[in-house]
């Protein structure tokens, strides 16, 4: 009796956490789309018509007028994901597999950026390479702070299964250097890719200080599209902004959570 | 298909440390040398070298006469199996241990041919499909064994392979696998820390301390007599004594702080220790011991009990048959079986 009465305590507490969370996110999917009125807003927000209830016109405004933002910044994050996959793997394993006197201290310098404010990091890389303002400085940025994500996934995957040994192990049985990275350690290190991958594209999808301040003109990335709607358009508008600005990164999010989920269960078993 | 593998002078340093000193030894073909050692002994560090996983500084090592020493692991076509097995977590059963044919570019077909035959060598073709995480410890244990025989490797190297398992599995493995290595007259080098593994299943043994070979020779000849008193403890219990040769009334006889006894001529005269056996003591009825003593302790094994008894000032390990055993403080006659005594020159 005891323990059925803490477990809906516990369920009652868990849908009251995930309502304050989830709400303000349905109002913003429905703002997008639903006539203001039903959602106790003011009319005078609601761009669409009238009388309809379902409205899905503010999408098509996004699209239309934002959507070069929306290329740019989905480009951003392939590119620093696949930027990612070619520096920080390598260093990820040269870091976990060949350590040296200082390995660690260069793994926690990598993370610093983490710690920096956006303001701090754009003025630094502004007054050290002011000349690229654009672009490429813009991905740069995003490499400062999504590199250290995917270098730490990678450290902490090799570290757990301790890849000297089944690298031992392949060269016993005679596999060449390429063959123990195509057949042994890419194929272990999948998850943890994946996981990164993901990572560093919901992390660059949604930078804004950096790529606000070292951009220069336009496109903006995706996240400055919120920023220019909720100050400049109607709710309907940044709402639909929003939506797809969660439509993308939430799959992503999930991802994130099955896959980790998915690997720590693969090591928790022996393998 | 067996070639002599010889080691000569290997020797491995880490920084200030030797961890081998010039290992040098002839590999029986077609025979189980074991490599026994207790932890931080260099007898791994040797297998490493041999494995070729780690460069030795100096020293060579020849296969079938050719100087191999600088061939890189994935060259030697030596089968290696790990204490800790090292299987690949990604691949299945029946993946891992077609691993080795792979890499040599084996077709499908073949390959799957020879894992088969080498799961089945192993007792475990039933598991073939079955993920690394979802078989036992012993059963991963034969995937190892079978990974590193499937592609028929010049020599089989084995690191201490069944001392991640418990007691009774590493009995019946332990027989198995002695059975294959012998089925198959492979050359197998197998390093390990437990006497019984090493005694049961090398036809040589070769006794390893501080990264240098103490003796090497049959199990029946280290055990027997083993030449330092390092062999003598590390190998089975043993009584180890300080005593000296003399030439009394033109016969060499050996005094020891309780008994003295004759030993053949030619001993050398003079300080010496002197390695004896619990079991090679035997307590006896009054009048037909050589000594007397008392029995201060005793520990009950099963088959037997392992008494300490105290007898001319020196406290002597001593088996006693389990079916009269002599409780604490008796007194007792004892008997020294005297071809097993091993007289070792003092300094030793």
């Amino acid at each position: 009796m005891l323990r059925r009465s803490g477990f809906i305590f516990c369920l009652a507490v868990t849908v009251a956490l995930m309502a304050v969370i989830l709400l303000p996110l349905l109002v913003v999917v429905l703002g997008s789309c639903v006539n203001a009125s039903l959602l106790g807003l003011s009319t005078d927000l609601w761009s669409g018509s009238r009388n309809d209830i379902f409205d899905f016109s503010a999408f098509a405004y996004i699209f239309q007028n934002y959507g070069d933002w929306a290329l740019f910044s989905l480009e951003l994050a392939l590119g620093c994901v696949a930027i990612c996959l070619l520096v920080a793997v390598p260093a990820g394993y040269a870091l976990a597999r060949h350590p040296f006197p200082g390995s660690l201290l260069v793994e926690e310098l990598v993370l610093l950026p983490l710690s920096l404010p956006g303001i701090t990091l754009s003025m630094g890389l502004l007054a050290a390479y002011g000349e690229l303002r654009g672009p490429y400085l813009v991905l740069a940025g995003h490499l400062l702070y999504t590199i250290p994500f995917m270098l730490r996934v990678v450290t902490a995957t090799l570290r757990s299964f301790d890849v000297g040994r089944l690298e031992a192990a392949a060269r016993s049985l005679g596999a060449t250097l390429p063959q123990r990275l195509f057949l042994v350690i890419l194929p272990n290190l999948r998850h943890a890719m994946m996981v990164g991958s993901l990572l560093v594209f919901a992390v660059s999808w949604g930078e804004f200080n950096v790529s606000f301040l070292l951009n220069r003109g336009r496109p903006q990335t995706f996240p400055a599209v919120l920023y220019d709607t909720y100050t400049n358009q109607s709710i309907q508008i940044s709402s639909a902004a929003t939506t797809i600005f969660l439509a993308i990164v939430i799959p992503a999010v999930i991802a994130i959570q099955w896959l980790g989920g998915r690997e720590s269960s693969d090591l928790e078993q022996g393998a | 298909m067996n070639i002599l593998i010889e080691a000569h002078n290997l020797r491995k340093r880490y920084g200030t440390v030797t961890a081998v000193h010039d290992f040098s030894h002839r590999f029986a073909p077609g025979k189980i040398t074991a490599i026994l050692g207790p932890s931080g002994s260099g007898k791994s560090t040797t297998l490493a070298m041999i494995a070729g996983l780690i460069d030795p500084d100096a020293g060579s090592l020849l296969l079938g006469g050719n100087d191999i020493t600088g061939l890189p692991a994935e060259r030697r076509d030596f089968g290696l199996v790990f204490q800790n097995y090292s299987l690949f977590p990604h691949l299945t059963v029946v993946e891992n241990v077609e691993f080795g044919l792979r890499v040599r570019g084996v077709g499908r077909a073949e390959r799957r041919r020879k894992a088969a035959e080498a799961l089945n060598q192993v007792h475990i073709q039933h598991l073939a499909d079955r993920r690394i995480h979802q078989i036992s410890g012993g059963e991963q244990q034969r995937v190892a064994l079978a990974r590193a025989l499937s592609f028929t490797p010049q020599l089989l190297l084995l690191d201490e392979p069944l001392s991640a398992l418990d007691a009774k599995l590493r009995e019946g493995l332990r027989a198995e696998l002695g059975r294959l290595l012998n089925e198959l007259s492979l050359t197998a080098i197998y390093v390990t820390h437990d006497q019984v593994e090493a005694m049961s299943l090398g036809h040589e043994l070769i006794i390893m301390q501080g990264g240098r070979i103490e003796q090497a020779g049959t199990p029946l000849e280290v055990y027997t007599r083993p030449a330092t008193p390092f062999v003598a403890t590390f190998l089975g219990s043993a009584n180890l004594l300080e005593g000296e040769c003399i030439r009394s009334q033109g016969q060499t006889r050996l005094r020891l702080p309780f008994i003295e006894l004759p030993v053949p001529d030619g001993t050398p005269i003079g300080p010496c220790r002197v390695m004896l056996r619990p079991e090679d003591i035997s307590i006896v009825a009054d009048g037909d011991g050589q000594m007397c003593g008392e029995v201060t302790a005793s520990v009950f094994l099963g088959n037997q009990a392992r008494l300490t008894v105290v007898a001319g000032g020196c406290a002597l390990s001593v088996d006693a048959s389990n079916e009269a055993i002599p409780s604490t403080g008796d007194a007792v006659s004892l008997r020294v079986r005297e071809a097993k005594l091993r007289i070792m020159p003092k300094g030793d």
